[in-house]
Formats: structure tokens, C-alpha cells, sequence
């Protein structure tokens, strides 16, 4: 699931999966920026068949926390 | 080619719609949210500069939420006419498209308030309808019906507004992105100019040798009614000058019974430019009326509920469009609708378009005649009793002239693709004339076929532009134009000069100017140019012409 997501975000980001990880950081990767940030929740959205919480997102600072955020909504 | 340079105006953060397009098209957006104003009517915006291939104006509805009466309302709607008219001031040429508005006025009100809503989304379409029909390149896209068709509930998403100033969901996005294709394609791609349909469970349910007249399934209600709605929809693009024509495997008999008496036949006989009705393999029919038609395979779809039929034109003809045919026939209307949407629309139709038809139909009885009566060419252009009429370009035929402009590749001397407005400029000079030539026969008129832009030069007269329609191509009347401009010029210059720029297209008149009686002088860049001495231009030839009017 984790090497899902990651191929899954790289590919939004247009990037190659082993240029990011769950420690890629917003605001410090030039690929992760606001636009991605809002395609990422919609394509994340459509693809777990979950909804993100927009309080949710201010937490994120890496990947990580997205991941925890959709492996959560999906329990 | 490169790709097509495409600005996006919005009052919406539109980027992840311009993602979606940028494969395709060279996208440029103003940067920062709503800007759009600014670089619709500030003079020195990139815009205003017009190093674009289209224009395209994408406005959303949503923030209608935050005005708090109508004449709020009416005051934002005010600014974006205003915005619209400056930009449809500043560029003339490339189109400029609008859409139309859903707007998302707030909803909490009791039943008996008054909603803005509808006469807002009326006035502005009125706007922009009423534009449209000024300006030549001003076109209206009816988004508000595409995000009906999906529903707002799918097309909008309040947490993408919230989180990114863009009111869509993804899905809308897909159907914006869609739109908008679409009306580009419009604009930069040729369309299809023919669709050859087969008969049986196609055009009607059933089998006409077997069914026979009585027993086809073909009603103006029910059931029936899918295969009538199919026939309308195939008018409709008919009269917009679509070719309609058939390819079947039955006996003629059968089918021209029903053709010619069935009460809820919407295609009669003469909408059909051509048929072929016989039991021979459908490609070999569909190179046939490829050729008879004067068209390409390209510019062809061919429709058939039968899936060998299809497979055999698919591999014996290419390049000719075969979709797959709806398994569900309640479908159709749908189906018709699709391919027009995506292969066909064109921007705008032209006088010509709408008796296309008619034409091709005349020039199938001239041919007949012709082979029946065993003539020579001359006795036969002799017997056609042909009119030629010379004159300046009148306001009314300059979409024509435009259109012939843009999309004569053979008999094109010059291939120079003036647009609508640079059409108007040449016509409004001193030193520059735009003549057309309209023809008729005795078979009927084939209107307006051809365009001659003379410019003068110090004591020359340039030929900058001579095209013709290959339709009337083998009529002498390249001869008679020429000569008729030849003669009227022999006081006011000394020579005429004839330019020729070679494409891979242009071939058959690669010789034009020497055959009609030119010298070769030099050649410059592309372009290779000859000369006629106007003083040695004697007295009309006795042409094959029963009449030519010619008005200087």
C-alpha cells in the first residue's frame, strides 16, 4: 500500500518514485506545490473512495502525514 | 505544425483545466487570480498583442454567491461585457470564445422572492449572441448545458472552492477541458465533410427485402420513433452541409420503395448527394463515392450496424472514420450527436453549406449527360450554358471569400490564408482589390468559386491571391477571369505579374501562369513569379462561356 501511494503521488507530481519518499516534504519539494496539493487530494479522493477532511490538511508537512491521513479515512 | 498558441481568460483559478489541454495546445494564462479583466482590456497586455491562435474566455458562475442584490449583479456582469468588448475591439481575426453562465445565486430565499438568476444567465447570453453576430470572430460555447447534462451536484465541488478557488470537481474539470477541446477543434480542425450510411437496421429496424414497406420499424412515436429521431439528426447535419450518402447491400427496388413512400421517411431520394445500392463489397462502393464526390477518404464516416461491414471498410479504406455502432439503438440520437460534436461542428456556415448538397446532385446529372451524350469537352462546356459574374467582393460574400481562403489547397496559386478581418483591410485599400467569381449552369448555380486579390505595384499589377474551387476545375474559367482582368487593366498598368508559392498541395496549377500565356521572370524566397505585358493583350477569345459579366 505505502509503495502504491508513493508511485501513485509520484506520478502526480511528475516524478519518478524513487525522487520522493514518505519524508518529501511541502513547501521544500518544488513539485509538491499548492496546485499539487489540491490534484492530490482529489485524485486520492477518487482512488480510496474517500473524503479528506479539509481541517485535515493543514497538518500535512510530509508525505507522510497524507498517508496517514488516506490509511486513516479508510478504517 | 506547433502546436496552437491558446490564451485562457478566467475569473477562476483555471490551471488544473490548462493541465489538462497543455498535451494539445501551447496554453498561456495571465498570472495571478483575476487578472482576466485587466488583460482583456489593458492595451499593452500580452493579449492585446495578438501573437495568439484563440482566445478563449472561461467564466464561472459561483462567485454570484457573495452579490448581494440584483444590482450588484448586474454591475459585476456590466464589467465583464465591458471586459468582453475590449478584448473583441482589440483582436479582430483569431477567435474569441465565450461561454455561457451558470450562475449560483444564493438559494436561501422564500418561495415568493424573486431569483436573478434566470434573467441574469438570458441577458448575458443576448450579450454574447448579439457579438457573435457583429463580429465574424466571436463565437458563444453553451457550457451552461454541458454542466446541466452531467448536474451540478457532479460538476462542482464546494471543497475544491475552499481549498483552491476553483469551484470544480474533478470530473468538471474533465468536462471543461472536454468543452473546450472541442470548440478548438473546431476551430483548427477539418472536419468531416460526408457520412455514408447503410440502410437496413440502420436507417430504419429491419430488413427491407424481408419487412418490406408495412413491416420496417420506422414511426414518428415509440418505438419507431429512435430510428426517425436517427434520420433528423442526419438531416439537420445535412442541411449544414454534410453529404449524406448510402451504401447497402439490397436490390434497388426494395429500397427505393421505402425511400420514396414510407410516410415516416424524414431522408427522401434528393437528400442523398449519391447512393450505392447493390450487392458488390462496401469498400470498393466507398472508393467509388469517395471519387465521384471529389473528396478524400478522410473527410469521410461511414456508418453500419453490421460489424463484418465495418471491419471490411476499416481495412479497405483506412483513412475513412468508422465508428462502432450502438448495440442499443435508443442510442442513436445520442450517437448522432456525438459525431457531430466531435468530428463535424463547424464554426460558423456559409451560403455555400446550406445547398451543398444540391450541387453535388447537379454535377452527378451534368456527368451523366455528358457520358450519355458522347460529346467532346467543347460541345459539352458549350452545352452547360455557363455564367461567369466578375465583381468586387461584396460585404455579404467576404465568409465565403474567408472560408475558400482558408481551406483551398489545390487550385491555390498562393495558399495565403487571410482571415475575415484581414480580408476587410485589403478591400478597404487604395491599392489592393478583391474580385470573386460566382458560375452558373444550366444544372444550377455553383455560387461563389472564385477569389483574385490583385495589389498594384508602382507600374504592376500583383496577382497575390488566385484560388478556385476544384469543383469547377476543367471549365476554362481560370482563362476567362484572368483574361477578363488582363483586358481591364491594359490602360492602368504595364504589366500583370502572377506569384506562385508551391506547397505540396498546389501541383495541378504549378504550370498555370506559363499555359495562360505568362513568362517566367525570377524567383524570390518560395515564390517564383511570371509576367504578362498588358500592352500585348489582344481581344477576348470567344470562350465556351454563354455569358461573362465583369464589373471592374
Amino acid at each position: 500500500m505505502e509503495q502504491e501511494f508513493l508511485h501513485f503521488v509520484a506520478e502526480i507530481m511528475g516524478k519518478e518514485s524513487d525522487e520522493i519518499s514518505m519524508e518529501t516534504t511541502y513547501g521544500e519539494e518544488p513539485a509538491w506545490d499548492s496546485v499539487v496539493m489540491l490534484t492530490l487530494v482529489m485524485e486520492l479522493e477518487e482512488k480510496y473512495g474517500i473524503a479528506i477532511r479539509v481541517e485535515s490538511l493543514d497538518k500535512i508537512r510530509q508525505l507522510k502525514d497524507l498517508y496517514r491521513i488516506v490509511s486513516d479515512s479508510m478504517d | 505544425m506547433g502546436k496552437k498558441r491558446i490564451a485562457l481568460l478566467s475569473n477562476i483559478t483555471a490551471d488544473y483545466v490548462a493541465a489538462r489541454l497543455k498535451s494539445k495546445y501551447d496554453i498561456y494564462m495571465p498570472a495571478g487570480y483575476d487578472t482576466w479583466i485587466r488583460e482583456a482590456v489593458s492595451e499593452d497586455s500580452i493579449i492585446g498583442q495578438g501573437r495568439f491562435d484563440a482566445v478563449v474566455v472561461l467564466l464561472d458562475g459561483t462567485e454570484a454567491r457573495l452579490w448581494k442584490d440584483r444590482a450588484e449583479a448586474e454591475s459585476h456582469l456590466q464589467m465583464w461585457e465591458q471586459a468582453i468588448l475590449s478584448l473583441a475591439e482589440r483582436i479582430r481575426t483569431e477567435p474569441i470564445f465565450i461561454p455561457t453562465l451558470d450562475i449560483r445565486e444564493n438559494r436561501i430565499r422564500a418561495l415568493s422572492e424573486r431569483f436573478y438568476k434566470i434573467e441574469l444567465e438570458n441577458a448575458w447570453y443576448q450579450f454574447a449572441q448579439d457579438l457573435s453576430e457583429q463580429k465574424g470572430n466571436v463565437y458563444v460555447y453553451d457550457l451552461c448545458s454541458r454542466i446541466a447534462d452531467i448536474g451540478r451536484d457532479r460538476f462542482y465541488s464546494d471543497k475544491m472552492w475552499y481549498l483552491g478557488g476553483l469551484p470544480y470537481s474533478k470530473e468538471g474539470i474533465c468536462l471543461v477541458a472536454n468543452e473546450i477541446d472541442g470548440i478548438l477543434r473546431s476551430a483548427f480542425e477539418a472536419g468531416k465533410k460526408a457520412i455514408t450510411v447503410d440502410l437496413d437496421n440502420t436507417l430504419w429496424g429491419g430488413v427491407a427485402s424481408e419487412d418490406g414497406l408495412e413491416g420496417i420499424v420506422l414511426s414518428s412515436h415509440k418505438g419507431g420513433e429512435r430510428f426517425y429521431d436517427f434520420q433528423r439528426q442526419l438531416l439537420e447535419m445535412k442541411r449544414r452541409g454534410i453529404l449524406l450518402t448510402i451504401n447497402s447491400k439490397n436490390n434497388e427496388e426494395d429500397v427505393k420503395e421505402i425511400l420514396e413512400k414510407h410516410p415516416c421517411m424524414l431522408l427522401k431520394p434528393e437528400d442523398f448527394a449519391l447512393e450505392k445500392i447493390n450487392w458488390r463489397d462496401k469498400a470498393e462502393n466507398m472508393m467509388e463515392t469517395v471519387k465521384e464526390l471529389n473528396l478524400t477518404d478522410g473527410s469521410f464516416i461511414f456508418i453500419d450496424d453490421n460489424p463484418l461491414e465495418r471491419e471490411r471498410v476499416r481495412s479497405g479504406c483506412p483513412e475513412i472514420l468508422v465508428p462502432d455502432f450502438p448495440q442499443d439503438t435508443t442510442e442513436l440520437l445520442r450517437f448522432a450527436e456525438a459525431l457531430f460534436f466531435t468530428y463535424i461542428r463547424p464554426l460558423r456556415l456559409s451560403e455555400e453549406d446550406l445547398h451543398k448538397t444540391e450541387m453535388y446532385r447537379a454535377e452527378e446529372r451534368r456527368k451523366k449527360d455528358y457520358k450519355i451524350n458522347g460529346l467532346d469537352l467543347h460541345d459539352y462546356l458549350m452545352g452547360l450554358e455557363m455564367e461567369a459574374d466578375i465583381h468586387r467582393m461584396r460585404p455579404d460574400e467576404l465568409r465565403r471569400v474567408a472560408q475558400l481562403c482558408g481551406k483551398t489547397n489545390q487550385f491555390n496559386l498562393t495558399t495565403k490564408r487571410y482571415t475575415d478581418a484581414q480580408l476587410e483591410e485589403l478591400a478597404g485599400r487604395d491599392d489592393s482589390v478583391i474580385y470573386t467569381v460566382s458560375l452558373k449552369d444550366r444544372y444550377g448555380s455553383y455560387g461563389l468559386v472564385s477569389v483574385v486579390i490583385l495589389k498594384r505595384k508602382e507600374k504592376d499589377i500583383l496577382i497575390d491571391t488566385f484560388l478556385m474551387s476544384c469543383r469547377v476545375m476543367g471549365r476554362g474559367l481560370e482563362d476567362t477571369v484572368i483574361n477578363q482582368i488582363a483586358v481591364s487593366n491594359r490602360d492602368k498598368a504595364e504589366r500583370l505579374v502572377g506569384e506562385f508559392i508551391p506547397t505540396a498541395k498546389n501541383i495541378p496549377v504549378k504550370d498555370l501562369y506559363k499555359r495562360l500565356g505568362f513568362t517566367y521572370v525570377e524567383s524570390k524566397g518560395d515564390s517564383e513569379f511570371y509576367e504578362l505585358q498588358l500592352s500585348k493583350i489582344g481581344t477576348v477569345p470567344k470562350p465556351v462561356y454563354k455569358e461573362i459579366r465583369f464589373a471592374g
